[in-house]
């Protein structure tokens, strides 16, 4: 499904380079759970974010599904990442003005998928996510395990293939971590290809094989 | 998703008080002063086009003024294939009107041609545009009119009295003329027994030029080329004298709003200065609300980035995000247009009181106003909205939910040039306002020349002169009575009409104003000579054979060495005067033009004011004393005295509210771009809370952080001082060249201005930013 190579991505100032990564390969297949770890600063968010098509590398290869996606324009990005990338943060980014309901409708709307379906597949993953009860209430009215099992909903309403997390337990105590972990080993096991960021070896240990990232290098990588 | 769109629109607008309230009170306010300005402009623009041949209707003119000689028109079409139709107007007020047993002073009488209702669109009610006015004694008068005189009866046939002597017979109705014509008569007499009506023979007088001429020109034509025709052709009739004019001809469309340069019009008309400033102030004040919308929307942005970076995520394309905030743009613009609707509900009848119009939202159901209107609104929606949708739209989501949202430094930098341009836009507005008020007050305070208070002048028929003189005395043997006399123009008026006169020794004539008096005209206003005398009772000679001239004539005639004594042969009456006095240049009529020449006769016949000076404080029983005295003697008239200065004052009434709208609309201005600044202000502090509270903790006073947040503004206002002054001192010197008289353009108006908004905006500025430096230091690093 992910298939990289030589990705470089390099941060320019006035005067400085930072190599954010360096020379990376890494290879994910459909229905694969992989985390991904290492320090600050080694280069976990950016590998993250150039996987989800939100940024761009500066070498190297990138082919997603198929397609050579190395150097396209942000336009057409925004078209692949549609429905087929699903992405959970560590600080949930839900919208504070729009409701659970509305949060999770959100991919599907840009989807341009009729009122009747977007229905259906909300209350479907409502019920799945066990927020059923909480569909009115707005981001702020719910604990963090609410909010990121919103996020997660969201993340998986439009079905997509490849679900991104960037810590998603980062923010949460281990009782919700923990449920937010079973959720995604769930999520895995029907199928969705899951990358994940983290710093908990307990999160790592939910995944297939673990990729340890540092100063932009791939060191190792383990599998359990 | 429009659903979508919504929800987030209202949420964020709920959620955002300051920003909300400000954004749309300063839009509802911005677009109610634009559409009341709007409909005003086109109430202006929309005169005498309901004529269904406006395109092909002009107005014979003079350099001066707009009247013809009754002559002139016949003349014209006869001799110019151009011209396929004429009417003449010879417009009158005081006219007396009998009925069986009523009597009624009207002030709106035009004697005219039949041809006036084929050229003219005017509806009629009873009777038909082809069969009025034809014959002799015929009369049509408008409906509001023909119900005063004989109620639900039908009009047509009916008679009625003018002037006491002449039987005119109705042959018809019209609607009532619409508010935006240039004329609104009521009563429209018949042209066709002139001669009857004003005595034999002027009908054919060259040299009253009193009558306005109407031409129904063929398609095409070249106007110019017609325009000197007409005055080639006229050049040897106009003036007996043989002084040539130059003859213009004006199309009916302009005559509303581009006659302000002739003395005198049939109805006092607008002036496209003013529909032009209006204009202006209307945009102006649509920028300034459509500014802070933009700033505000931009600055309060900062604080959806996140749900931006969201959107992005998960699929927003660009345009999808412009398209949304564009939509929210175009949703606060309709919620300001519904508000701005009802402010209207009570603002029009304002507006109206104080332009004299009656403008009405009504004309809101003509949907291609509407339409326009709205696309206007819809039209600034989509610019206000457009530039944060641009801005917003092209974040890359990676940053936006990296940062903490506060790296939006290139939009920073627009608003404060969109601050700097507002403020450019009241500083023009402070400085024209306070060189307006000023220009009002000189106009106030300026010296006429003559005594205007406490004197009365009223307009009848005085019979003969031995009755005037009974009157005369029955009204000086009244205790407060002073000074008795009669003139054919008092001051306030217009100086229209014009004679000749060859002074000793020349053989030119000169073309001059004349004024008509009697004994005791210059005694009853106060007016005193500065050369010689003035015309006395004990001197009844004075009355054929002396003239006084004011200081123009004197220097227009070219007189040398002492003028009293010289003799000038006059046209009017023929007759040949010796200068006994001279007078100071008053100001006889409006201060918007220079003083001119004018030559003094006593002629009794012509002098049909009656001017009265009292000396009592009781001015309203004085008056009424009066009228009783006139009345007693002059039974069959109608007789309604007025105060000069009360003339005075309406005349200059227009004026003075047009001012005063112009100064509420600057203030207006002024408190919108105020009400921007408090909340750009607030929303910068809001960014800068993490800066105040390191500078604070690192040592910074309160007053070293209030000090570093003003210079900033400070240097904005310095560069929007530097660019308003030339655009208003422009404007402004290009205002009062339209003025004779005006007051001096000083420099410290303009810093007077500068040092008003500079004022305003450290205000604005301080105070929030005391609140924001009192803070504790630890309070705004936790904000973070």
């Amino acid at each position: 499904m992910i298939i990289i190579e030589k990705l470089t991505k390099v941060f320019r100032t006035e005067d400085v380079e930072t190599f954010a990564l360096n020379s990376v390969d890494i290879h994910v297949k459909r229905g694969e759970f992989v985390a991904i770890m290492g320090p600050s600063g080694c280069g976990k968010s950016t590998l993250l974010n150039i996987i989800g098509l939100l940024d761009n590398s500066t070498e190297g290869s990138y082919f997603f599904n198929g397609t050579d996606i190395t150097n396209l324009k942000e336009k057409s990005r925004t078209k692949i990442r549609k429905g087929n990338i699903g992405f959970i943060f560590q600080s949930f980014h839900l919208i504070d003005k729009l409701n659970v309901y509305d949060n999770i409708e959100l991919p599907l709307l840009y989807l341009k998928m009729n009122a009747s379906d977007r229905r259906k597949r909300v209350t479907e993953v409502l019920t799945r996510m066990k927020i059923g009860h909480r569909t009115k209430h707005f981001p702020q009215q719910l604990s963090g395990g609410q909010q990121q099992r919103v996020a997660i909903a969201r993340s998986v309403v439009a079905n997509p293939g490849l679900i991104l997390a960037d810590e998603p337990t980062g923010n949460l105590d281990s009782k919700n971590g923990f449920k937010v972990m079973t959720l995604l080993s769930e999520l895995n096991q029907e199928g969705s290809t899951i990358l994940m960021v983290t710093h908990s070896e307990r999160d790592a240990g939910y995944a297939h094989r673990t990729i340890n990232l540092l100063d932009g290098h791939v060191i190792t990588e383990t599998s359990s | 998703m429009i659903k979508n769109y919504f929800k987030i629109a209202f949420a964020n607008l709920i959620s955002n008080k300051v920003y909300s309230v400000i954004s749309i009170s300063s839009l509802s306010i911005g677009l109610a002063v634009c559409i009341l300005l709007f409909l005003y402009v086109s109430r202006e623009r929309s005169y005498d086009r309901y004529h269904e041949k406006a395109d092909n209707i002009y107005r014979l003119c003079q350099e001066e003024h707009p009247y013809q000689a009754p002559g002139a028109a016949k003349l014209l079409t006869d001799n110019l294939p151009e011209i396929k139709n004429y009417a003449r107007i010879l417009p009158r007020d005081n006219i007396l009107v009998q009925l069986d047993n009523q009597r009624y002073k009207e002030n709106f009488v035009a004697w005219t041609d039949a041809e006036l209702f084929q050229i003219f669109s005017f509806e009629f009610k009873d009777g038909n545009p082809g069969n009025s006015l034809q014959q002799p004694g015929t009369a049509v008068l408008n409906e509001k009119t023909a119900r005063k005189y004989f109620g639900d009866e039908n009009a047509i046939g009916k008679t009625f009295k003018v002037g006491g002597e002449y039987d005119y017979t109705v042959v018809g109705v019209i609607k009532d003329i619409p508010q935006n014509s240039h004329f609104t008569f009521d009563l429209f007499l018949t042209l066709a027994d002139g001669d009857k009506m004003f005595s034999e023979g002027w009908m054919e007088n060259w040299g009253w030029n009193n009558f306005l001429v109407y031409f129904e020109i063929q398609d095409q034509f070249s106007k110019s080329d017609l325009e000197v025709k007409i005055s080639e052709l006229l050049k040897n009739f106009n003036n007996a004298d043989g002084i040539m004019e130059q003859f213009t001809l004006q199309n009916l469309k302009d005559i509303h709003l581009y006659s302000s340069h002739f003395l005198g019009d049939i109805q006092p008309q607008n002036s496209i200065t003013y529909v032009l400033i209006f204009s202006a102030i209307a945009l102006l004040i649509l920028l300034i609300a459509t500014f802070n919308y933009v700033n505000l929307l931009t600055a309060n942005a900062t604080t959806r980035v996140t749900e931006i970076g969201i959107r992005k995520t998960f699929g927003a394309s660009k345009s999808q995000l412009a398209i949304q905030f564009i939509f929210e743009s175009m949703l606060v613009f309709i919620i300001s247009f519904c508000i701005s609707l009802i402010l209207l509900r009570f603002s029009i009848p304002l507006f109206n009181e104080l332009s004299e119009k009656s403008l009405s939202l009504a004309i809101l159901s003509n949907y291609k106003i509407l339409s326009s209107l709205l696309g206007m609104i819809l039209l600034a929606s989509i610019i206000a909205g457009w530039y944060p949708a641009f801005v917003l739209s092209s974040y890359n989501p990676v940053k936006i939910m990296k940062s903490s949202q506060s790296g939006i430094g290139s939009g920073f930098q627009i608003k404060k040039i969109l601050v700097g341009a507002q403020f450019t836009i009241v500083i023009i507005l402070i400085s024209s306002a306070i060189v307006m008020s000023r220009q009002i007050n000189f106009l106030q305070d300026k010296e006429l020349g003559f005594e205007k208070e406490a004197v009365l002048t009223a307009i009848f028929d005085f019979g003969d002169e031995a009755k005037f003189n009974t009157l005369k005395q029955a009204l000086l043997e009244q205790s407060f009575v002073s000074n008795v006399s009669t003139a054919s123009r008092i001051p306030s008026g217009d100086l229209g009409n014009q004679g000749t006169v060859v002074p000793e020794g020349q053989e030119e004539p000169i073309l001059i104003p004349y004024v008509h008096v009697n004994f005791d005209y210059f005694r009853t206003l106060g007016i005193k000579p500065i050369e010689g005398r003035l015309f006395t009772n004990e001197i009844q000679t004075d009355a054929i054979e002396s003239v006084i001239l004011n200081k123009a004539a004197v220097a227009l005639f070219g007189l040398t060495g002492d003028p009293i004594g010289q003799t000038l042969k006059c046209n009017w009456p023929k007759s040949t005067r010796k200068i006994v006095g001279i007078i100071d240049d008053i100001h006889f009529e409006s201060l918007y033009t220079k003083t001119k020449p004018v030559v003094f006769v006593i002629h009794y016949p012509l002098a049909y004011h009656i001017i009265v000076k009292v000396n009592t404080p009781d001015l309203i029983k004085a008056k009424n004393s009066i009228t009783e005295v006139c009345q007693s003697i002059y039974s069959d008239e109608i007789i309604e005295f007025s105060f000069l200065d009360t003339i005075l004052e309406q005349r200059y009434q227009k004026d003075y509210n047009t001012f005063q709208l112009m100064g509420f609309f600057a203030a207006l201005a002024i408190f919108l771009a105020s009400m921007g600044l408090l909340g750009m202000v607030s929303f910068i502090l809001i960014g800068k809370t993490k800066e105040i509270g390191i500078r604070k903790v690192n040592g910074a006073t309160v007053s070293e952080i209030m000090k570093m947040l003003n210079v900033s503004f400070v240097k904005w206002m310095a560069i929007s001082f530097v660019i308003a002054t030339p655009i208003a001192y422009y404007s402004m010197n290009k205002w009062l060249e339209s003025f004779a008289y005006k007051t001096a353009l000083n420099w410290w108006v303009f810093v007077l201005a500068g040092i008003i908004s500079i004022v305003i905006v450290l205000l604005t500025v301080s105070g929030l930013t005391y609140r924001a430096a009192l803070r504790n230091p630890v309070e705004s690093l936790k904000y973070e």
